[in-house]
């Protein structure tokens, strides 16, 4: 079967980091695969089998349904926002003028901070008694009174989809500015000499570099978003009246708050395989890419 | 009727300035080649006659209308250059027709004009591949293309030849000047390929440092040239260039038994061509004698290096006449085809033949 050394020595040189993954990632998943078809509890022991009992009564619940809302509702809006976002900063930030290179080091901050400081920051940001957004409206005479951002159905999910986009449009930006160095001046001066305008050069020109990357970004981003918890968890917990629930925290909360391991471990495969299925379209893109290039 | 006017354009980049004035005059029809070594500000003149570039100062005029301040759509130029430029995305037939998309030409019309210049181009049968796919020279043809199919009143060129062997691009050099002949369009045409210049040019510009050394026919230039850049610059090899004193009769070269009859004060720098040396003594004839340094053979040419002792000096030979290294002898000039340059200030200097009894 190895026809050639080479091949054999690096099979060798792997083995041990195939072993370790084996033992860290392949046992707790096959042990969650079988927990996820028992009634286990967190502490205590065993559990019987109880079929497919988890999957039914989680799929059919409605903390299920509604977590699952959230969090498309969530991964949607802020994917979105962040490429239009980021191809836009991208395109000014290609732009030659005074002080680009400051702003393209600035621009990477938000993304570079941690999670959760960026979470701690946005929650002083709508903090209903303190917070500088409150502070803002009012004094520029764009709301009457002080609002609990974060305690209110109606704006929760509003206010951490824009922490989210804050976050991670640089990230976007990035990779859209990367492109967009990449379309050759020429080309660009081809098609201004052949009439076509701004928006004609963006859309025939620019936007086809532009469209392999961003599609690469817009699946990362979307198994990002998808997963999401620290975010979620450091400014609402859920709340409020777990309108801000996604299945990460709903995962949590079965298998931690509730101990109910079994059915825990059934919800967690469920996501797993949504994002399974993300990576498999981002593999599928990377291929197609390739296959282009060259 | 497309005449081109450049009037007194200059270009500075921050401090430096690339293009130091530049006056240049171009006839319906005409096909320029601006030609110099890289860096002398070719493509930068270029940018500016397309409009992608503004001038510090001067003025373009095409056809009576100042080019200032007119967007490089509404210039009625059309741009080929040296990397193509293709879209990379749309197919070759879209390519060659975008500009007349862009400019919302009807569909069928639009249709009906890349069709025609693709056959022209003989490039029919690639309409519905992408660029991607295509070899160097198709893609030539392509971007030719869709410089042509918009019938522009100018074409500029830039380099396009570079990046094609050297046996295709002999090829698209004969196919630039049949389409030129056929279509009588008026082409600036930017190289630095002295042989490309002499072949397809009505007129060449001799640039050096921003500036234009000499305009002029290529027999001109070559045979003329009007300063010792310019004579230095044509040719493979250059021309030799030979200090020479006054003596009564003429002029001694410096180190040479020879002298050309003509009457100087001063003391000259004598250009000969390396062509114009020969084995075969004729009536009248410049004699310079040394021994043979270097043979090169080029296939239908012999370059032979002579040492003439202070100095060394290069004569093409016919590839039949064999001479070999070490073996002294004499080569022959007519000294009417000699050229003569003010060795301060380069210029050349016309002179006067000596009456002879
Ligand atoms: N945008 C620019 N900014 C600063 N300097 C420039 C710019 N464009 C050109 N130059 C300078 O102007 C000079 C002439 O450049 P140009 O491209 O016109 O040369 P060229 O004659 O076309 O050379 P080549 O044969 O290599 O293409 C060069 O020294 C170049 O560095
Ligand atoms: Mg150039």
């Amino acid at each position: 079967m190895f026809t050639d050394r080479l091949t054999l020595r690096a099979w060798v040189l792997m083995l041990p980091l195939l072993v370790v993954m084996l033992a860290v990632i392949g046992w707790p998943l096959a042990d969650t695969v079988r927990l996820s078809f028992t009634d286990a509890r967190l502490v205590g022991t065993g559990g019987a089998f109880v079929g497919v009992e988890n999957y039914t009564g989680m799929l059919g619940s409605r903390n299920f349904r509604k977590a699952l809302v959230a969090t498309l509702t969530f991964s949607v809006w802020s994917v979105a926002a962040e490429l239009c976002l980021g191809v836009l900063v991208g395109l000014l930030l290609n732009q030659r003028f005074y002080g680009r290179a400051l702003l393209r080091a600035l621009m990477i901050l938000p993304w570079a901070l941690p999670t959760v400081v960026n979470a701690t920051l946005w929650r002083l940001i709508y903090n209903p008694e303190y917070g500088a957004l409150n502070a803002a409206l009012t004094q520029l005479g764009l709301a009457d009174s002080y609002q609990s951002w974060l305690g209110q159905p109606g704006t929760a999910m509003g206010a951490l989809i824009v922490a989210d986009v804050w976050k991670n449009f640089p990230l976007v930006a990035l990779i859209a500015l990367a492109a967009l160095q990449a379309v050759p001046r020429d080309i660009q001066a081809a098609a201004t000499s052949d009439g076509a305008n701004a928006w004609q050069r963006f859309r025939h020109v620019t936007l086809p570099y532009l469209v392999g990357p961003l599609m690469v970004a817009l699946v990362l981003r979307t198994i990002e978003a998808f997963k999401v918890f620290d975010l979620i968890w450091i400014m609402t917990r859920g709340g409020p009246a777990n309108s801000t629930r996604s299945l990460s925290l709903l995962v949590y909360q079965e298998a931690f708050a509730f101990q109910r391991a079994g059915s825990g471990a059934s919800l967690a495969l469920v996501i797993t395989l949504i994002i399974t299925v993300l990576a498999g379209a981002y593999l599928a893109l990377m291929r197609r890419a390739a296959g282009q290039g060259g | 009727m497309s005449t081109l006017d450049i009037r007194g354009i200059t270009k500075s980049f921050g401090t430096t300035q690339t293009l130091k004035g530049i006056d240049l005059t171009l006839e319906q029809g005409e096909f320029l080649v601006l030609l110099g070594a890289s860096g002398c500000g070719k493509s930068t003149l270029l940018g500016m006659i397309s409009g992608l570039g503004t001038p510090t100062s001067g003025d373009i005029v095409l056809d009576g209308r100042s080019l200032n301040g007119v967007h490089p759509k509404d210039r009625d130029i059309a741009m080929v250059f040296q990397s193509y430029a293709l879209y990379p995305n749309l197919s070759v037939a879209r390519n060659i027709g975008f500009g007349l998309e862009m400019r919302g030409a009807p569909r069928a019309a639009r249709e009906a004009a890349v069709q025609d210049t693709a056959r022209v181009l003989k490039i029919d049968h690639l309409l519905d591949r992408k660029p991607g796919d295509l070899s160097g020279g198709q893609r030539q043809r392509v971007a030719i293309g869709r410089a042509l199919v918009r019938k522009p009143r100018l074409f500029l060129f830039d380099e396009p030849l570079s990046n094609l062997d050297a046996k295709l691009r002999m090829e698209m050099r004969s196919e630039l000047k049949r389409l030129h002949q056929t279509l009588g369009v008026t082409v600036v045409y930017v190289t630095h390929d002295q042989i490309e210049a002499m072949t397809l040019a009505s007129r060449i510009a001799v640039m050096q440092g921003g500036r234009i050394e000499q305009l002029g026919t290529p027999e001109d230039i070559y045979d003329r040239p009007a300063t010792r850049f310019v004579a230095e610059f044509m040719g493979a090899p250059p021309m030799n260039m030979l200090p020479a004193t006054p003596v009564p009769g003429g002029l001694a070269l410096d180190g040479t038994d020879a002298v050309l009859p003509c009457t100087s004060a001063a003391p000259l720098l004598i250009g000969l061509r390396p062509e114009a040396l020969k084995l075969a003594p004729a009536a009248g004839a410049m004699a310079v004698s040394g021994t043979v340094d270097l043979v090169e053979l080029t296939g239908p040419e012999r370059i032979v290096t002579v040492d003439l002792g202070a100095r060394t000096i290069a004569a093409t030979l016919p590839a039949d006449q064999r001479v070999g290294r070490g073996q002294p002898v004499t080569l022959y000039t007519d000294p009417a085809r000699a050229s003569a340059f003010d060795p301060d200030s380069g210029r050349r200097v016309t002179l006067a033949p000596v009456v002879t009894g």
